[in-house]
């Protein structure tokens, strides 16, 4: 089995990404409650998009943007927290905490403009999570973060995120949206953009996007900053990466795409985490010779389970085949761990629940560094 | 689920559903049946190429010539929606700008501009896709829309603009876009899941904002349905089910393994269609089998012969 105890013992801020329903919010969670249990660590998991029932599961209602505990069994030695990201909540604070004056901060917040950018701007949740994290790391309440990302489509989106908040701060197009009106409307190059812009969108909307970028542009120092603070904590030494994926073909295909988007921008892929494999003995050739010695008896019943355990054999087959391709790929010293989590039937009911679930992926942590009694495993 | 007489379909889903895959299916059972198709790729993500069997598309809308099941007629077509062509055209057809040179340091920044005036990117997108109903002289426009999360937007942003805009072309144009979009008969979204959780709810909960927002407005693109895609086929009947759980207590020796599977595979099932019950009563629903094999081509057709079966 491989553990992946090592590599949180050895982080402080860990990144679950992977493509969308592969189980990526139920790891984090998973991982996070192992740490907490097991070790006097203190461990925050960020969630962008929980479950139901994985908020049922941790014992919870996660809303708004601070922190919540979650209750743990009584002689735990750490503690776990839960936080859900809020984009609009966040950027509000960041804007009260930027913004040079309580004129410009009003004017901005009752722009028209700024309740869409926030909650529609495509950059905008990507960088919100990540200086989210930054500024809960720099609180330096935890021991541990674990942010379940926003699925695969957008996981590269993140890791740009502060690059592209810098480069929209020293763009063109915000440097000339932003020099004084007049010298821009009697600028002879900008004209058919002003006339274009103004026939499609009237001048109304013209005058309110101006607005909010001249008032954007009074907080650039403090934001781009802060952008590149944002930045370094992707590469900091203490800070890793774990994918998640299922054996299945559409997944599988995502993940070879996001391990050379991580490679391309020399972030280390700590662990890959293969969720819901089918177990081995249904691949095993034991399984498929029974069947057929059933397929050649004269019990129906038991030949319709036979083709029924035939099609999940070939299933079986499949994933192990999948895992074995994933262990192929990554054979060197420094490849990530590659862990596999069983494909599990029914809801994850509770704390034990999601920490039977972790206990495939995690097996042994470093002793607390407190000494306490034995509880569980 | 009836689509036969949609001229105008959104496919959309959550990320991973296989939302491409069905768009595909249904263009091209659509164009075997003998109607004109066009597949228009919305995201720009280059995932139609893969199910349509060509290299690559282009903005303007051609013939797929590949062997593929509907396209041997040359009645299948497909486009991939750019934003910046489509910003041209707009600006060609209708405003009638001089284009071409003086855009083009304008269409390097449109990219901010987009990103950061809500809607242009969609507008553009929806615009483009009426276009092609109005003029393209198609019987079926399937679009590859982007994913829940996102298809909101696309499907409102016409109405929108519409409201927002005072008067001038843009609104004028709206006025026709909505006419397309909003027709009760012909126009509808078909929302793609699989039988898991978290794209089963996500497909509840994208269908109940579309509908406050027609109940808000008045107005909207209608749900045309649901596809449920990759829905393990039923091995057993219900009574074997219970019979396997009868032998499962008590197994045989010579079918220890063979039983444990099949309880499995019920149990599995039974998740399936638990989930599934979480989806709205009243939304018509088609269901596609889980096709095994990584041979995006092959899957199409499989599901290509489904829907022929399913749809007539």
């Amino acid at each position: 089995v491989t553990d992946l105890a090592p590599l949180l013992a050895s982080h402080d801020l860990m990144f679950v990404c992977g493509p969308g329903g592969v189980g990526k919010t139920t790891t984090s969670a998973a991982l996070a409650l192992r740490v907490a249990l097991t070790t006097d660590r203190r461990v925050l998991v960020v969630t962008v998009d929980p479950a139901r029932r994985l908020a049922d599961a941790l014992g919870l209602r996660i809303q708004g943007n601070d922190p919540i505990g979650v209750r743990l069994p009584r002689r735990s030695a750490g503690r776990l927290d839960a936080a859900m990201l809020d984009t609009r909540a966040a950027w509000d604070a960041l804007v009260m905490r930027h913004a040079p004056d309580k004129r410009v901060r009003e004017r901005l917040l009752a722009n028209p403009l700024y309740t869409t950018v926030t909650e529609r701007f495509g950059l905008s949740h990507e960088y919100i999570a990540m200086e989210r994290v930054h500024e809960l790391r720099q609180a330096g309440t935890y021991d541990l973060i674990i942010v379940d990302t926003a699925p695969m489509a957008n996981a590269v989106d993140v890791l740009d995120a502060p690059d592209r908040m810098i480069d929209f701060f020293s763009s063109r197009l915000v440097r000339w949206l932003t020099v004084p009106a007049g010298s821009r409307l009697t600028a002879a190059a900008s004209r058919p953009f002003t006339t274009m812009a103004e026939r499609l969108l009237g001048a109304g909307f013209l005058a309110d996007i101006i607005d909010f970028f001249s008032l954007l542009s009074t907080m650039e120092s403090g934001f781009a900053r802060r952008a590149t603070e944002v930045k370094e904590i992707l590469h900091a030494a203490d800070t890793t990466f774990v994918a998640v994926t299922t054996p299945e073909a559409g997944p599988l295909a995502q993940m070879i795409v996001l391990e050379g988007a991580l490679r391309r921008r020399g972030l280390p892929l700590g662990a890959l985490v293969v969720n819901r494999v089918l177990a081995e003995n249904l691949a095993s050739d034991k399984l498929r010779d029974e069947a057929a010695r059933v397929m050649a008896g004269n019990d129906r019943l038991q030949q319709r389970a036979a083709v029924g355990a035939l099609e999940l054999h070939e299933r079986a087959k499949s994933h192990q085949h999948a895992v074995a391709s994933i262990r192929e790929r990554h054979q060197l010293p420094d490849s990530p761990l590659v862990a596999t989590i069983p494909l599990r039937v029914g809801a994850l009911a509770d704390t034990a629940a999601l920490d039977e679930l972790a206990s495939h992926i995690v097996t042994r942590l470093p002793r607390p560094r407190t000494p306490r009694t034995d509880r569980q495993d | 689920v009836n689509l036969q007489e949609r001229r105008l379909i959104f496919v959309t889903g959550k990320g991973g559903v296989g939302k491409t895959t069905v768009a595909a299916a249904l263009a091209r059972q659509a164009a075997a049946s003998g109607r004109k198709v066009l597949l228009c790729e919305a995201d720009r993500s280059g995932a139609l190429c893969r199910v349509l069997g060509v290299p690559s598309l282009a903005f303007d809308p051609s013939p797929i010539r590949s062997n593929v099941v509907g396209a041997a007629a040359g009645r299948l077509h497909a486009c991939s929606i750019d934003t910046e062509a489509s910003l041209r055209q707009y600006v060609k057809l209708y405003l009638r700008l001089p284009v071409i040179t003086k855009l083009t340091p304008i269409a390097k920044t449109l990219d901010f501009v987009a990103t950061a005036a809500p809607g242009v990117r969609e507008i553009l997108t929806v615009g483009k896709v009426c276009h092609e109903v109005r003029t393209g002289g198609y019987d079926l426009v399937v679009v590859d829309a982007p994913s829940t999360g996102h298809a909101l937007s696309l499907l409102t942003v016409a109405r929108t603009i519409h409201d927002a805009v005072p008067a001038g072309p843009l609104r004028g144009q709206t006025t026709w876009m909505l006419d397309i979009l909003n027709d009760e008969a012909r126009a509808g979204v078909v929302v793609v899941t699989t039988p898991e959780e978290l794209p089963v709810t996500e497909t509840t909960e994208f269908i109940t904002k579309m509908r406050d927002d027609i109940a808000r407005s008045g107005t909207g693109t209608p749900i045309a349905g649901i596809v449920i895609n990759r829905l393990v086929a039923e091995p057993f009947t219900r009574t074997d089910a219970v019979r396997f759980a009868a032998l499962a207590s008590a197994p045989p020796a010579e079918a220890v393994r063979v039983v444990a599977a099949a309880q499995l595979l019920v149990e599995l099932r039974d998740l399936a269609v638990a989930n599934l019950g979480l989806l709205p009563a009243d939304v018509p629903q088609l269901v596609l089998p889980e096709i095994h094999g990584d041979n995006a081509l092959a899957t199409v057709d499989a599901l290509v012969a489904h829907l022929d079966q399913e749809l007539s």
